[in-house]
């Protein structure tokens, strides 16, 4: 095994509000599962998962050893997004239509936008 | 050696006043009684926790004792909330190596006495303890693992709701239920969140039962075609597949490549629908469903006591019950009486079943196959004799259980 350091950005691989934790725990209490940009998945608490969804792309954070994670402003996303270098042009236009589209369909099919926990 | 099933019998699932062995007593006789055996030759026990629960150790010999088999050789076995199905194992492995003829397989569990959050941290000890750390009960996991099966397949709150209806119209027919009342649709929706998107309607009970099995190596009514059993990390966080459960399906490998056929030959099954949505990702699991498609199923009426292939008849764990170390073979007792035509008011016709526990959050899982064994030793055809004139070749014509076997010439006497 190799010590490595990675980046504390990474995608929702699911997540749950608890109501009925453990004693000691707060009430209710946010989980998530989230998997690092360099590869590890991480167990997390969190403040909320309002808005939050399968793939959402959050920022995690170790206070005293636990994890923390937290959803990434608008202006974060944009952030990250445009200072990936390996990316080419084309494909960052076409990624931001594909969100674009996808959200489309979602709300037309739904006939609302998607529910959201929390 | 073929291994058999003589006799099943379980007790009411529930709030109950008997002790834990007296549970277990109850079951056992019931078994042997049907199994029309006075003693087994080994006694197997299964129990998630009886040192916690009810504060007893020792808990094969305990049991053997208050059974008055003191003198029979006895073994628990624990696989968390699979220990039913590992018990049946562990007797089917000892009667097919020739060890043991018959076996007494019982088990249960005694739960309700004790105050819920006690409950629900004993059965979180089965969690990855950093996963636990965090806060993680086995109903937070559930759900982050229903999330992602719900993103996969699209399945809707809906679906995992018609579960929980549909096995409590079952269990309404079964006498031996924990809940004997049918609940609405908008009842399940509607009931408080356990964790998102858990609600309360979709998850199973606290119970007291037990349930009892006997196994044996001489042809009886119903044969244990297959049996595997398939196991996974013990944390959430390191498995590769989220939705859905990788024990299952090489639980379902195992035992069909022993049964020598597949999924299509099932026509009745008893998954372990601990959480509503686990009924559904265990169809897939087992193959009972192409991917994708057991929601469609379910809503299609296919899974119900009158459709195609139905799912709990019993109820499942939702509606008859989870007497955790129990459960495994009440799904197994349940799959004998249904393919002895001993399941009134729920009967369903089937000469092939399949039981799926689950233990832990999917860490030991179980699947059994039973079928019918049309000719129970009657119509057996004699092939020859060996050239050393200690065995008997005969054939089992027809049926799921027509296959070549031996016999011992002197057990023909």
């Amino acid at each position: 095994m190799r010590e490595t350091t990675t980046p504390g950005y990474g995608e929702v691989v699911s997540f749950t509000t608890l109501h009925s934790p453990p004693t000691g725990f707060a009430s209710p209490l946010h989980l998530a599962l989230v998997q690092l940009d360099g590869g590890a998945r991480f167990f997390c608490h969190g403040a909320e998962t309002r808005g939050l969804r399968l793939g959402a792309r959050v920022t995690i954070e170790a206070v005293d050893q636990v994890y923390y994670f937290s959803a990434l402003s608008l202006a974060e996303r944009a952030g990250l997004f445009w200072r990936r270098r390996s990316a080419r042009v084309g494909q960052r236009l076409s990624a931001v239509v594909r969100s674009g589209a996808k959200r489309l369909v979602r709300r037309s099919r739904d006939g609302r936008d998607p529910p959201r926990s929390g | 050696m073929d291994v058999y099933v003589a006799g099943a019998a379980m007790t009411r699932v529930g709030r109950l006043v008997a002790s834990l062995p007296d549970l277990i007593a109850e079951a056992a006789r019931g078994a042997l009684t049907a199994a029309d055996l006075d003693r087994p030759d080994a006694l197997v026990v299964a129990c998630m926790n009886p040192e916690e629960f009810v504060g007893e150790g020792n808990f094969a010999s305990h049991v053997a004792t208050h059974l008055g088999l003191s003198r029979v050789p006895s073994l628990r076995v624990e696989t968390a909330t699979s220990s039913g199905a590992a018990a049946l194992y562990a007797a089917f492995v000892s009667v097919a190596a020739g060890v043991h003829r018959t076996v007494l397989v019982a088990g249960g569990e005694k739960m309700t006495q004790l105050p819920t959050p006690r409950v629900s941290e004993l059965i979180g000890r089965s969690i990855d303890p950093y996963e636990r750390s965090y806060g993680a009960t086995m109903p937070a996991l559930a759900a982050l693992v229903t999330r992602a099966w719900m993103a996969r397949t699209g399945a809707t709150l809906r679906d995992l709701s018609l579960v929980a209806v549909k096995n409590h119209a079952n269990g309404a027919r079964n006498p031996r239920a924990h809940f004997q009342e049918p609940v609405t649709l908008e009842a399940v929706m509607a009931s408080r969140l356990v964790a998102d998107p858990l609600r309360l309607y979709h998850c199973c009970p606290i119970s007291d039962g037990a349930a009892a099995v006997v196994v044996r190596a001489e042809p009886a009514r119903v044969r244990i075609a297959g049996i595997g059993q398939g196991a996974d990390y013990l944390a959430l966080r390191y498995r590769d597949d989220f939705g859905g459960f990788q024990a299952t399906r090489a639980a379902a490998r195992a035992a069909f490549r022993m049964a020598g056929y597949g999924p299509e030959r099932v026509e009745v099954a008893e998954l372990h629908d601990a959480f509503a949505p686990f009924e559904l990702m265990s169809m897939e699991d087992t193959g009972l469903a192409p991917a994708g498609k057991a929601t469609r199923m379910l809503t299609h009426g296919e899974t119900a006591l009158e459709g195609r292939l139905p799912v709990n008849p019993s109820g499942g764990l939702k509606a008859r019950g989870h007497p955790l170390g129990g459960t495994g073979l009440a799904q197994v007792v349940e799959l004998w009486w249904q393919l002895t035509e001993q399941a009134a008011g729920r009967q369903v016709p089937a000469r092939v079943g399949l039981a799926h526990s689950i233990g832990g959050l999917a860490t030991t899982n179980w699947v059994t196959i039973l079928e019918r064994a049309s000719h129970g030793g009657d119509a057996i055809r004699p092939t020859g004799v060996s050239q050393d004139g200690t065995t008997l070749g005969v054939d089992r014509p027809g049926g799921a259980g027509g296959r070549p076997a031996r016999f011992p010439l002197e057990r023909l006497k």
